[in-house]
């Protein structure tokens, strides 16, 4: 099903959000089996994707798109640091504006459009009532710096890695619903330094070969992948710039809510070479499910309770589930009589 | 939570090795620090040796400042051996990499303390010379576990509050190895 844009809900204080029927049915489930191992799962994103899911275009809108750019401007208007380019990664964001821009007039042309004469650009986002012009790749002409211009109009977190000697650097990026890691900590870092607190994955080889992989993405050939966290609360902001605000949220979980507090955290993950500048764009796009929606799901209901169950410590410790993991589990065995 | 064990983005340090032939030998360090560098620039030729020290007067700072202005007229095979607290090893790398150095030319000895630069996910307040964890934040006051993520910008280790999920724990100090 295609969503459109219903009003604003929130992600924090009385957590408003909800899912419709039609964006339960499309949630990116993200496990293949009923036990969670560390793979290079990348693929291709070929689009269009199947009709209405979540893989059909490069850039997804769904129902929660006003919400998640209100969300991204309390973000932002108490911390600008959540945004960040360095100066030679101008020419990465405007590869991003132009990839952003054509692919949304063209994939959801009753949202948006865009006009090009020459350099001169005119774009209108009629979600948010924006109709701007200005100078391709003249920062000057546009009303916000190019990163935070195009990131306040797409859902999920965008950084842009620079590529250079082999390697990816994390040189620009707008972060406000990340699964606890700071852009502003992290900025500058190379691949395998910022996935550095990520345990066991190292050892088992999984950063160098995806490196590999990653560096070769050619123009026009965007890649996925999924990656997965529990959430307690429908929270998008999980940094940890906000930690004191959520840890608590994690002594909330009893017996007696876990259906309603305790969320599967979900990124689509999209690598797209950017064409002059080389960067690759890294889109995060994030999906949040209660278990009550995702239990309605018997399939999905007693894979979780098996993912969860044979979950490595490491992982439980990693993914900050320690207080409410075997409340979890717990609940979610009755969906899973035979385990 | 506890200290993460291997942390991959924690660098690691050598001593330094004398790289010849090169343009210029810069020895850059903080006084405490000076001993470590001075075996290899009595090895140098010393017309093409140079030392650029922090005195006790002037300070790091100072020293970051003239060293920014020598290295826009340097020979292009100059090399540099640094030496000092950790934090200022990388702020000298970071200064030689703007001025067009690459890493190559640039070898950091091994930090003259424990003492870590701090960076505190919170409010962003950078702290020297952390030796135990947890520290309190000198900015926003949050009790801060002192992680061995690290970040070659910042020349600093991160800082996450240790007891946001119950405030009411508090954990006793470690000496960070």
């Amino acid at each position: 099903m295609r969503m459109s844009p219903k009003p604003v809900q929130t992600f924090r204080d009385d957590f408003t959000y909800s899912n419709s029927p039609g964006a339960i049915a499309r949630f990116p489930f993200p496990f293949p089996e009923d036990e969670y191992r560390y793979s290079v799962n990348i693929e291709p994103h070929v689009t269009p994707g199947p009709e209405g899911s979540v893989y059909e275009f490069l850039l997804d809108i769904d129902e929660h798109y006003l919400s998640e750019m209100a969300e991204r401007d309390i973000v932002l208007k108490e911390n600008p640091q959540r945004c960040l380019a360095m100066p030679h990664m101008d020419l990465a964001c405007w590869d991003m504006i132009e990839r952003c821009m054509q692919s949304l007039a063209a994939d959801y042309p009753q949202h948006f459009s865009l006009t090009i004469d020459g350099d001169q650009w005119t774009w209108h986002n009629r979600l948010l009532n924006i109709h701007d012009s200005f100078t391709f790749g003249d920062s000057s002409t546009l009303p916000l710096p190019p990163m935070e211009y195009m990131g306040r109009q797409v859902q999920g977190d965008f950084a842009l890695l620079d590529q250079r000697d082999g390697d990816l650097f994390l040189d620009a990026g707008i972060v406000t619903c990340p699964a606890d890691w700071s852009l502003a900590f992290d900025a500058g870092m190379s691949f395998s330094e910022w996935h550095g607190p990520v345990p066991m994955a190292h050892e088992m080889g999984v950063f160098d070969r995806a490196l590999k992989y990653l560096t070769a993405i050619p123009v026009g050939r965007p890649v996925r992948r999924l990656n997965w966290t529990l959430t307690v609360n429908a929270r998008m902001d999980t940094s940890p710039e906000t930690y004191p605000n959520w840890g608590t949220d994690r002594a909330s979980v009893t017996a007696d809510n876990v259906g309603e507090k305790v969320h599967l955290r979900v990124e689509l993950q999209v690598l797209d070479r950017m064409p002059r500048s080389n960067a690759l764009m890294f889109s995060i796009r994030t999906y949040l499910l209660s278990f009550d929606d995702l239990v309605t799901n018997p399939d999905w209901a007693r894979r979780m309770h098996r993912v969860l169950k044979t979950l490595p410590p490491e992982l439980v410790e990693y993914k900050g589930l320690g207080r409410y993991h075997d409340l979890a589990v717990e609940w979610l065995s009755r969906f899973d009589p035979a385990n | 939570m506890q200290i993460d064990p291997s942390i991959k983005s924690r660098p690691t340090y050598q001593a330094p090795m004398l790289e010849e032939p090169a343009g210029l030998q810069l020895f850059v360090c903080q006084p405490e620090a000076r001993g470590l560098l001075e075996p290899l620039y009595q090895q140098c030729a010393s017309a093409q040796a140079q030392w650029v020290l922090a005195d006790e007067e002037t300070g790091t700072e100072a020293l970051l400042a003239s060293l920014q202005q020598m290295l826009v007229n340097v020979p292009v095979s100059t090399r540099l051996y640094v030496a000092g607290h950790e934090g200022f090893l990388w702020d000298v790398r970071n200064l030689a990499l703007e001025a067009g150095l690459v890493d190559e030319q640039i070898q950091l000895a091994p930090p003259v303390s424990r003492g870590r630069r701090l960076f505190c996910t919170h409010c962003y307040t950078l702290m020297e010379g952390v030796e135990a964890s947890p520290h309190s934040c000198s900015g926003c006051g949050r009790l801060l576990l002192v992680r061995d993520h690290f970040s070659r910008l910042h020349g600093a280790y991160v800082g996450v509050q240790i007891n946001a999920e119950d405030p009411s724990e508090l954990p006793e100090q470690e000496v960070l190895q």
